[in-house]
């Protein structure tokens, strides 16, 4: 199998689903870049996700856009409804805030309150999370709050592979489906299937098996929970690691069924704790695997702040390896 | 239809709950007109006349002016003059107000599917023309199922792959109880992402209960297997391919005194997973060859006399470490895309605990003297039975010795344990009548099973390496 | 002037606008009833608006519309009897029940939906013109707004968008004077609302939304235009509404007489009467017999509607999405 950097297999991803589905088009801002500028034409996209996609499929799909988040999300959204199969980019997640409505109100709504009449296959693909000093507008990752909204699927690929799966089931999906891309997955990289490749929602994978506890992770939390098991594993201590692809939906049953095995559940999140999806997943398994439970569930997050600036802080405000195992070694001490 | 028509207090606006009627413009039995404003009703944002809707006679007033009430309240009643007084008594009577207020009281919702990803049914649309996504195809293909046949929940009625899960599911259902439908009789090799959906975890449940995937009947989502499934799977027995539904047809029989309950421990858990994974996704082969042992025994017997404590399977150890360096294309681990070639050569051998078995590794086996290996077999073995060894002492290598000649077996043939690529079952050393220098002899023999990773070892090179280790058992003298 | 259309097509004028001003007057004097649940929001007065701008669209042509949406479904071809069962929350419905008033969308008919965000629906029309524009099909799209919606920054957006990537669509502004209780010449900072289109780089024009050729006349242009290839346009109908921002609304923001005053000299039904009859174009006897049928047909629908079953309980949790 071939290793990709995660980058290039969004990029394969994407390229593979554009050349077989011609409704498929590209909306954002500098998504090629240099529109109507003195310089260059094609920059390739911000995190370069996008090289010479304007040259193979031209400016009816690789539509360069002004900064207008509203109106970028909300046009996809129109022509979804009208036969295309648009992706808005966000550059930020932080910046969902400027188009929410129509993410909230209006695309995940269509298909209920018009009583089935249509859907609409729009995908939103945003760049996510900490780890680049990028300050508290920039670093944010926002999936708990889009998990919240019915009607959306939430999608968090944790390695090359999972992007490039996910991003092809979400372009052949009829429904509203927001990817958060982990700005510091980009370079990361690992074996990636070639040709088309898909991976199902709502199907977690179990990246680790273990008997003493499972590890629920989310996006990057979940290579640091690999780190964080490697070391426990020096000491005896195996563990499961659930990597769940997708918030909305949830693959419940897998998660609830590590648990039985395990007994423990430590879950992994790098947003910031109140109402996300590490307390709806410990939720999860305090209200229908308690049973199940040798000890409290442990969350490592964030802490309740915006994500700062200062290096320092920011690592103090990511959760690490460390911080994992020892939240592991705190539910084995119980 | 009646013709007695409510006059009842309006709302106007979300947010009214009461209103004051606060004049009747028109008396008990005096005639109105369509339009005609027959009274005022104030709320707390407006005050307002009302119109009569119909035209008739105000044959009862219910509320008295300057009463205030909820809204929907009966004020009066509008009829014609036939309407007898008692039926416009029975009418007042009988109103039931309309209810605008939202108790909170929520509806009974019948169990119906709630939106979570484990429990709501896929959504069917409308039939599709065999328009299916390429997932679908290929899984159908594989199913051997007819697109033609399967209702599509995509856009426009696309099959979606699991659409094509869901109908193979509900085929499945119909099928009754009669497992083993259709397919092998063999079980397939597992692996994610295969045609079987089935939850990651209920996959490692089903390597551990020996259970095939195939058949079990999957109750999550679009006919997911999980857990319980495969459990439930194991006790009915239903996993087994081949076994017809006859066969398997319970006699009524209690579970109680037949046997034992035995729960198993963690490490024949960890040993029933890892050989299970084994067998069905590790290619074995076999080669067997029989050791002449006379030169071998009698070497070891040598140094018995000066009193150093040497087993045979010391020797054999030594024999195979020495021999993975002769045929280093054969020390090998194999990872998936790669073989792991090492240099030293790494040799487990197994070692039956109470618990179960336990594989130690003898590290840089063919630089150790034979005195220093048999110290640290002894170690390793001693350590093993009590559950003293640390996790790096029994992983890695690349070859286990197995040997149960102290237990009178002839020969026998062992499973892999990977990433290892071979392991060596060897029988006890026999007498047996041999043909020596062209004359029958009597020689003291063993028989040898060397059991292949085919992906990592092909049969010409296993034959190579046995002929190796003959080489170094028949000629102790050239490495003692 | 001679005749603009048909008598056939001007007959379907007058029902179809006949029909929005009967249809929200019997919700007017139902809505006290209390069988109907929620907010209503009636289009009675602008009429005119809504049957011009759609009598000048194909069927495949789109529109999306506002929380004051009942004029434009009905103008775009939604049927009487299902639009009344949304409004009264029932299982025959246009959407089932579960959309009602603010949420009634009949995609068949190209009517992507009454919007209960004030310019959450101008992104979507712009959307919908990009669709077009990619596929070629010579399709436009409208996007209705009120004097409320032209201040939201979403709306903003979709005209610069629509600009910047020449898309097939009309942005269309009914200026009714309130948005909810605050007066448009208040609200709206610039002197004139279409030159704030304008400054967004397209055509913009203000018309008579009392007048219903006037309205056909100006949209016709700018449909054209669309077809064309040459972009987006901006209209903006001044007009007026009879009744509150909701139904229950006490209007103490307008003067006494304001209301009674505009229903003499602002009703377009009336304008268009006397202006077919005038000219000869039809007879009062065929306006009148129209205006009949159609008191008879809505009569029939809230008859149905309060007699029609109520959504299953089953269908709270369908359609939440496509696949699961």
């Amino acid at each position: 199998m071939p290793v990709m950097s995660y980058r290039e297999a969004l990029t394969d991803a994407y390229r593979l689903a554009m050349r077989k589905d011609p409704r498929i088009c590209i909306l954002g801002e500098d998504v090629a870049g240099g529109a109507g500028a003195s310089g260059q034409r094609n920059i390739g996209g911000i995190f370069g996700p996008w090289p010479d996609f304007l040259p193979e499929f031209g400016e009816q799909r690789m539509i360069d856009t002004p900064i207008s988040e509203s109106a970028i999300v909300g046009t996809a959204v129109g022509a979804a409804l009208c036969g295309l199969r648009p992706v808005a980019e966000i550059m930020f997640s932080d910046f969902l805030g400027l188009c929410l409505d129509q993410i909230w109100n209006q695309a995940a709504k269509f298909r209920y309150m018009f009583g089935g009449q249509t859907s609409c296959p729009v995908v939103i693909r945003v760049n996510t999370g900490a780890g680049m000093s990028a300050g508290s507008q920039h670093s944010q990752t926002g999936y708990g709050m889009m998990t919240n909204i019915p009607g959306l699927k939430v999608v968090v690929p944790a390695s090359p592979a999972d992007v490039k799966g996910l991003v092809m089931t979400a372009l052949e999906d009829p429904d509203p489906v927001i990817i958060f891309d982990h700005k510091s997955l980009f370079t990361d990289k690992g074996e990636v299937p070639e040709g088309e490749f898909y991976l199902p929602f709502g199907e977690a994978e179990l990246v680790r098996e273990g008997d003493d506890c499972t590890i629920v992770a989310i996006s990057r939390m979940v290579k640091f929970s690999q780190k964080a098991a490697d070391a426990l594993e020096k000491d005896g201590i195996s563990v499961d690691i659930v990597n769940p692809r997708t918030l909305s939906p949830l693959d419940e049953e897998t998660i609830l069924e590590s648990v039985e095995h395990t007994g423990r559940l430590v879950v992994v999140d790098e947003s910031n704790p109140r109402c996300s999806a590490a307390t709806d997943i410990a939720a999860l398994v305090a209200s229908k695997g308690f049973s199940s439970l040798k000890a409290p569930i442990q969350l490592v997050t964030a802490p309740h702040t915006p994500p700062p600036f200062a290096p320092n802080l920011e690592r103090a405000y990511l959760p690490g390896p460390k911080d994992i195992e020892a939240a592991v070694r705190r539910t084995l001490k119980s | 239809m009646s013709t007695v028509t409510p006059i009842i207090m309006p709302r106007w606006g979300l947010e009214m709950t009461e209103g004051t009627l606060s004049a009747w413009h028109v008396d008990e039995g005096e005639r109105v007109a369509s339009g005609q404003v027959i009274m005022e009703i104030e709320s707390e944002k407006i005050a307002n006349e009302v119109e009569s809707e119909v035209a008739g006679v105000l044959r009862k007033i219910v509320v008295a002016a300057g009463d205030t009430v909820e809204i929907g309240t009966l004020l009066g009643v509008i009829a014609d003059e036939q309407t007898s007084d008692e039926v416009i008594a029975e009418f007042v009577r009988g109103y039931r107000p309309v209810t605008f207020t939202d108790d909170g009281e929520s509806e009974t919702v019948p169990a119906a599917p709630t939106p979570t990803a484990t429990s709501t049914p896929v959504q069917t649309g409308s039939v599709g023309d065999s328009h299916a996504s390429p997932t679908a195809r290929r899984l159908a293909s594989r199913l051997g199922l007819d697109l033609s046949t399967i209702r599509g929940s995509g856009r426009g009625g696309r099959i979606s792959a699991e659409d094509v899960k869901a109908a193979a599911a509900s085929a499945e259902q119909r099928e009754g109880e009669g497992e083993g439908e259709g397919e092998e009789g063999e079980s397939r090799p597992v692996s994610a992402g295969e045609s079987v959906a089935a939850t990651p975890t209920a996959r490692r449940a089903a390597r551990r209960l020996g259970v095939d995937l195939s058949v079990v009947r999957g109750t999550g989502r679009a006919g997911r297997i999980s857990v319980e499934d495969v459990e439930r799977a194991a006790d009915t027995g239903s996993s087994r391919p081949a076994a017809p539904a006859t066969a398997v047809a319970p006699t009524g029989g209690s579970a109680g005194d037949a046997y034992d309950v035995v729960k198993l421990t963690t490490m024949r858990k960890t040993i029933a997973r890892r050989l299970v994974a084994s067998k069905q996704t590790v290619p074995h082969f076999y080669l067997s060859v029989e050791l002449g042992m006379d030169a071998l025994l009698e070497a070891r017997a040598g140094l018995r006399d000066q009193g150093a404590e040497v087993s045979v399977n010391d020797c054999l150890l030594k024999a195979c470490a020495l021999a993975l360096q002769d045929v280093p294309e054969a020390n090998v681990q194999f990872h998936g895309e790669v073989l792991h070639r090492f240099r030293t050569s790494d040799v487990a051998f197994a070692v039956a605990t109470e618990g179960g078995l336990i594989t130690p590794v003898v590290r840089d086996a063919e630089r150790k003297s034979l005195l220093e290996l048999a110290g640290e077999v002894r170690d390793l073995a001693e350590r093993g039975r009590t559950g003293k060894l640390a996790a790096e002492e029994f992983q890695g290598g690349t070859l286990t010795l197995s040997n149960l000649g102290m237990y009178g077996v002839d020969a026998f043939a062992a499973v892999i344990n990977p990433p290892q690529a071979a392991i060596l079952a060897v029988g006890r050393s026999g007498e047996r009548v041999i043909v020596r220098d062209g004359q029958p002899a009597i020689g003291r023999v063993m028989s040898a099973t060397l059991s292949c990773d085919h992906r990592a070892i092909d049969g010409a090179l296993g034959a190579r390496w046995l002929q190796a280790l003959r080489q170094r058992v028949e000629t102790p003298g050239d490495w003692w | 002037m001679s005749q603009p259309l048909s008598a056939e097509q001007l007959l379907g004028a007058w029902r179809r606008m006949v029909t929005i001003r009967e249809f929200e007057e019997r919700l007017h004097r139902e809505m006290p009833k209390g069988m109907i649940p929620g907010f209503t929001h009636l289009y009675s007065g602008q009429e005119a608006i809504a049957v011009g701008v759609c009598d000048t669209l194909d069927r495949e042509d789109v529109i999306v519309s506002t929380h004051r949406g009942h004029g434009h479904c009905l103008a775009k071809g939604c049927e009487v009897k299902p639009m009344m069962q949304e409004i009264y929350g029932r299982a025959g419905g246009l959407c089932g029940g579960k959309g009602g008033s603010m949420h009634i969308a009949d995609f068949s008919k190209g009517m992507l939906g009454a919007n209960g965000i004030v310019g959450g629906g101008p992104p979507l029309a712009t959307g919908a013109a990009l669709a077009f524009r990619n596929l070629g099909n010579r399709r436009v799209s409208v996007g209705f707004g009120g004097d409320g919606s032209a201040n939201q920054g979403t709306v903003f957006e979709a005209m610069n968008m629509a600009v910047v990537l020449k898309v097939p669509t009309l942005f269309v502004f009914e200026n009714n004077g309130y948005s909810e209780n605050t007066a448009a010449e208040y609200a709206i900072g610039a002197r004139d609302l279409a030159e704030r289109c304008a400054a967004f780089g397209m055509p913009a024009e203000t018309g008579d939304g009392t007048d219903f050729f006037d309205v056909y006349a100006r949209t016709r242009r700018a449909v054209e235009r669309a077809r064309n290839g040459e972009g987006p346009s901006s209209l903006v109908f001044t007009c007026t509404r009879f009744f509150g921002h909701f139904e229950g609304d006490p209007q103490k923001y307008r003067a006494a007489d304001e209301v009674d005053t505009f229903r003499q000299t602002m009703d377009c039904l009336g304008k268009f009467r006397d202006r077919v009859t005038a000219e000869g174009w039809l007879q009062e006897s065929a306006l009148q017999q129209v205006h009949e049928d159609v008191l008879a047909l809505i009569d029939a629908a809230v008859e149905e509607a309060m007699a029609a079953p109520l959504p299953d309980l089953a269908t709270l949790t369908t359609d939440v999405y496509t696949t699961y």
